[in-house]
């Protein structure tokens, strides 16, 4: 295992893994205890001298990390981690195998402390966090403390984290948030099934003032017969929206004064009589 | 928290009439172009439909300014209601801006400002404020927003 290649392949390295999973499922259930791990760590110490140039780090520190970890000395498994992945190497679902036997045996407050720390060590953009993610949401659906938690590693994490934490935050309601997220990476409404945007507007409506507001401007912008059209649509979501909000005066204040600032804009001026918006 | 996707710099020129000229900088220090900046910048910014009525100018030299109403810069840098996901660096008189515009929002509130007789008396039409208040309240603020460090 100390010498096993890591090519960065696909799987994990198999003498890694079962390494794992001798001591997960093997060991640690039936024989483990204080002095069996101390001493596969001095063993592991001694084979660094022994093996040399030959060793992989990421092997090494790893197996050492595994052991720290059924000693319960979190911290110092956490800083091998970390050295380990100082450099590429590591295979994510090594990293989820130390949080998958919290999971079973339900010690959510450790799986918390755990999802934290490897969290920002899960980067490759190619590894699928669906576990990682249920992971949080067990956590957190029996230690609610815990949330705040959850979205700072979340966060902490983008944009490779982006995917898990927008499905978050809609399933959190933090509809807000949510919003200011596709606000901030420049997200277009038409990106949207209109399906998506039907919680959002259910929930809180206010939120998708800017986003139309904002796509329209881009659209007018554009100037073309289609992208007018597209505006269009748009100015005709916001008005439902505002009479929604119960804030008809104020969506009549902004069609008033877009339809003086575009007078010159002839097309554009036919789109919005079509579209029933001005006389 | 660190959940900041980009870094935007923002500087800023008040013009003779107290608009705030307003351009910005992406993490590479390019420019960022006009209709990109007010968009995000003004993207909580009801008062100018999210920034969608706010005018651009193209000022040369690749340069796009934002400009943002007088009667609008105290409220919006007083409030800074912002994008939660980007980080806002605010360089020269921006800086100053998001410093002093909470303090004299509250003097606009307490009516705290008279005409400037000098202006008034040159034709124009100019406010004073009152600095002794604006000084106190500056030490308030201040203590209110370091309790920890008290």
């Amino acid at each position: 295992m100390l010498t096993e290649s890591r090519d960065r392949s696909r799987d994990q390295p198999s003498f890694s893994l079962s390494y794992d999973l001798l001591w997960r499922n093997w060991i640690y259930p039936n024989t483990g205890g204080t002095k069996l791990y101390l001493n596969e760590i001095e063993q592991l110490q001694q084979a660094e001298g022994e093996l040399g140039a030959s060793l992989s780090q990421h092997a090494w520190l790893l197996a050492q990390s595994r052991m720290y970890y059924y000693l319960m000395d979190d911290q110092k498994a956490w800083d091998l981690l970390n050295k380990a992945a100082e450099r590429p190497g590591l295979h994510p679902d090594e990293l989820m195998s130390f949080t998958s036997p919290l999971l079973d045996a339900g010690d959510w407050s450790r799986l918390v402390d755990w999802l934290v720390q490897i969290g920002p060590l899960l980067s490759s953009r190619l590894y699928n966090l669906n576990s990682y993610s249920t992971s949080w949401e067990e956590a957190v659906r029996h230690l609610p403390e815990a949330e705040p938690q959850m979205w700072d590693t979340l966060a902490t994490m983008l944009p490779i984290s982006g995917e898990v934490y927008e499905e978050k935050l809609i399933t959190y309601e933090k509809w807000q948030t949510w919003m200011d997220y596709q606000l901030s990476i420049g997200k277009q409404p038409s990106e949207f099934r209109v399906k998506d945007l039907q919680p959002v507007e259910k929930n809180a409506p206010e939120v998708l003032l800017p986003f139309y507001h904002q796509a329209a401007e881009r659209f007018v912008l554009d100037k073309n017969r289609h992208s007018y059209k597209a505006a269009v649509k748009l100015l005709k979501r916001l008005s439902k929206l505002y009479k929604k909000l119960k804030q008809e005066e104020r969506w009549e204040e902004f069609l008033t004064a877009f339809a003086i600032r575009h007078s010159r804009l002839r097309a554009l001026q036919e789109e919005l009589r079509k579209g029933k918006l001005i006389p | 928290m660190n959940m900041h996707l980009r870094t935007l710099t923002i500087r800023l020129a008040l013009s003779q009439y107290g608009d705030a000229l307003i351009f910005g900088m992406n993490e590479r220090e390019d420019l960022v172009p006009g209709l990109q900046l007010k968009q995000r910048l003004f993207a909580w910014h009801e008062a100018s439909f999210y920034g969608t009525e706010l005018t651009v100018q193209p000022a040369g030299e690749g340069v796009e300014l934002v400009i943002l109403p007088a009667e609008q810069v105290i409220p919006f840098f007083a409030e800074q209601k912002l994008l939660a996901h980007i980080e806002w660096s605010w360089e020269g008189d921006a800086a100053h801006l998001t410093e002093l515009a909470p303090l004299l929002a509250i003097c606009l509130e307490h009516k705290q400002y008279i005409p400037d007789i000098s202006a008034y008396r040159a034709g124009r039409l100019q406010w004073t404020w009152d600095e002794g208040l604006l000084r106190r309240w500056q030490w308030t603020v201040t203590l209110l927003r370091e309790p920890l460090r008290r």
